[in-house]
C-alpha cells in the first residue's frame, strides 16, 4: 500500500474534477491506480468531488451584517482616543522634567561661569579671593574616670523661730575673749610655755 | 494591521471587507449552521485583532494567521460544547447512526452532506472547510491547524473516501490492502 502522506493530493484533485476515468490518458490511469482500485472508484470519487462543491457553491451563508463593521469602527475609535489620554498623561510628567532639568542646567552652568574668575579689578581697587583654610575642630572625648555620688541626708527642721534662734546660738562656734588673747600673744611673743 | 493598531480605521473597514465573508462562511458551517452564532464569532474575532495586535506574528500571512485564530476559537467552542453534552449525557456519534445512513437514500444530497459535516470532528470537518471551500493549498492548511502537509494529505484523502461512501452509499476502494 503506498502511504497516503505521499499523495499528490492536488494532482488526484484536478485529475478527478477535470476528467472521468475514461478521459483519462495511459500514464494518468496507472498513476491514478496506485491510490484507486477501479475505475468504478475513480468515478464515484469524482462524483462525490462534484457534488460536494456544488454544495458549497449552493448553500450560500448569510453575508456578515453591517452592525458589525459599525460596532468595529466605533470600538477602535475608542481605542484609539484612550491611546491619545494616555499618551498625553505619559508625555507630561516628562515635558515638565525635562524643563526643569533644563532649567536647573542652565542656573548651574550660569553658578559655574561666575566662580570661575579667581581676579576680578574695578576702579583701581585689587581684589583677590584669598582661600581660606577652615579647621574643622573637634572636642576631644571626655572620660569620666570619677563619679560624684549624691546620698541624701535627713536634716531636721525646727518648727518655732526662737528655737531658731537658739540652736543658731548653740551652733555657732565659740570666739576667744580679751583674756585668752592676752595670755596667747604673750606666749607667742615669749616661745615657751 | 499597524494601521490598525494606530486607530486607521480605513484599514480596519479593509481588512474586514476582505476577510469577513470567508470568516463568516467558515464560521457558520463549523458551528452547525447557527449564524448568529457566526457573527458573535465574527464580532469577537475582529475585537481581537483590534484589541491585541501585536499577537500578529508579523512572519506569517494574514490569512493564514486569521484563519489560525478562528480554528481555535471553533476549537474552544466544541470543547465546551462535548463537555457540555458529556455533563448532559447527549453526544451525537456519526457511528451510531448507521441505520439513519441507509435510509439517507432518499434524501438530498445537500441533506447528507450537512448530516456529514455536522458530525465530523472538528479538525476534520477544518480540513475540509479550508480546503474545498476556500480554496486554500495544503502549506497554508498546514500553517493555520499547525500539522505536517503529509498528516492532512493522508487525512483529506480518508475523508475523501469517506465522503464518497456517505454520498452515494458506495463504498469506495482504495487501492490500500489494509493489513
Amino acid at each position: 500500500m503506498k502511504n497516503p502522506e505521499e499523495i499528490n493530493l492536488e494532482k488526484l484533485e484536478l485529475l478527478v474534477q477535470s476528467k472521468s476515468f475514461a478521459e483519462l490518458s495511459h500514464e494518468e490511469k496507472e498513476w491514478v491506480s496506485q491510490w484507486v482500485e477501479s475505475g468504478n472508484d475513480y468515478d464515484m470519487l469524482r462524483k462525490s468531488e462534484t457534488q460536494m462543491r456544488q454544495y458549497f457553491l449552493d448553500s450560500k451563508v448569510n453575508p456578515p451584517t453591517l452592525s458589525t463593521l459599525t460596532q468595529l469602527t466605533s470600538h477602535l475609535r475608542k481605542k484609539a482616543r484612550g491611546q491619545q489620554i494616555g499618551l498625553r498623561w505619559q508625555f507630561k510628567p516628562s515635558l515638565s522634567a525635562w524643563a526643569l532639568a533644563i532649567v536647573f542646567g542652565c542656573v548651574g552652568w550660569w553658578i559655574g561661569q561666575s566662580t570661575t574668575s579667581p581676579v576680578t579689578q574695578s576702579a583701581g581697587i585689587t581684589s583677590a579671593i584669598i582661600h581660606d583654610t577652615i579647621y574643622i575642630a573637634s572636642k576631644p572625648d571626655t572620660i569620666v574616670t570619677e563619679k560624684v555620688i549624691y546620698r541624701d541626708r535627713p536634716v531636721i527642721l525646727t518648727k518655732s523661730v526662737d528655737k531658731d534662734r537658739s540652736s543658731q546660738k548653740l551652733s555657732q562656734p565659740d570666739g576667744i575673749n580679751m583674756k585668752e588673747k592676752e595670755e596667747l600673744e604673750k606666749l607667742l611673743v615669749s616661745g615657751t610655755d | 494591521m499597524q494601521k490598525v493598531h494606530q486607530g486607521s480605521e480605513v484599514a480596519l473597514t479593509e481588512i474586514y471587507q476582505r476577510y469577513s465573508t470567508p470568516l463568516m462562511r467558515y464560521f457558520t458551517r463549523m458551528l452547525w449552521r447557527d449564524h448568529q452564532k457566526a457573527q458573535d464569532f465574527l464580532h469577537d474575532i475582529f475585537i481581537k485583532i483590534i484589541d491585541n495586535p501585536q499577537r500578529f506574528d508579523g512572519t506569517r500571512k494574514f490569512s493564514t494567521w486569521i484563519f489560525s485564530v478562528a480554528h481555535n476559537m471553533c476549537k474552544n467552542e466544541y470543547r465546551k460544547k462535548s463537555n457540555h453534552e458529556r455533563l448532559n449525557g447527549f453526544h451525537i456519534n456519526g457511528e451510531v447512526n448507521v441505520d439513519l445512513h441507509d435510509s439517507m437514500d432518499r434524501l438530498t444530497v445537500k441533506y447528507r452532506l450537512e448530516k456529514m459535516l455536522d458530525e465530523l470532528d472538528e479538525e476534520d470537518k477544518t480540513l475540509l472547510l479550508l480546503r474545498y471551500e476556500e480554496d486554500l493549498s495544503i502549506e497554508q492548511i498546514s500553517e493555520i491547524v499547525f500539522l505536517a502537509e503529509g498528516t492532512i494529505k493522508s487525512r483529506l484523502f480518508y475523508l475523501r473516501k469517506e465522503l464518497a461512501r456517505k454520498l452515494n452509499g458506495y463504498k469506495v476502494v482504495f487501492n490500500e490492502r489494509e493489513a
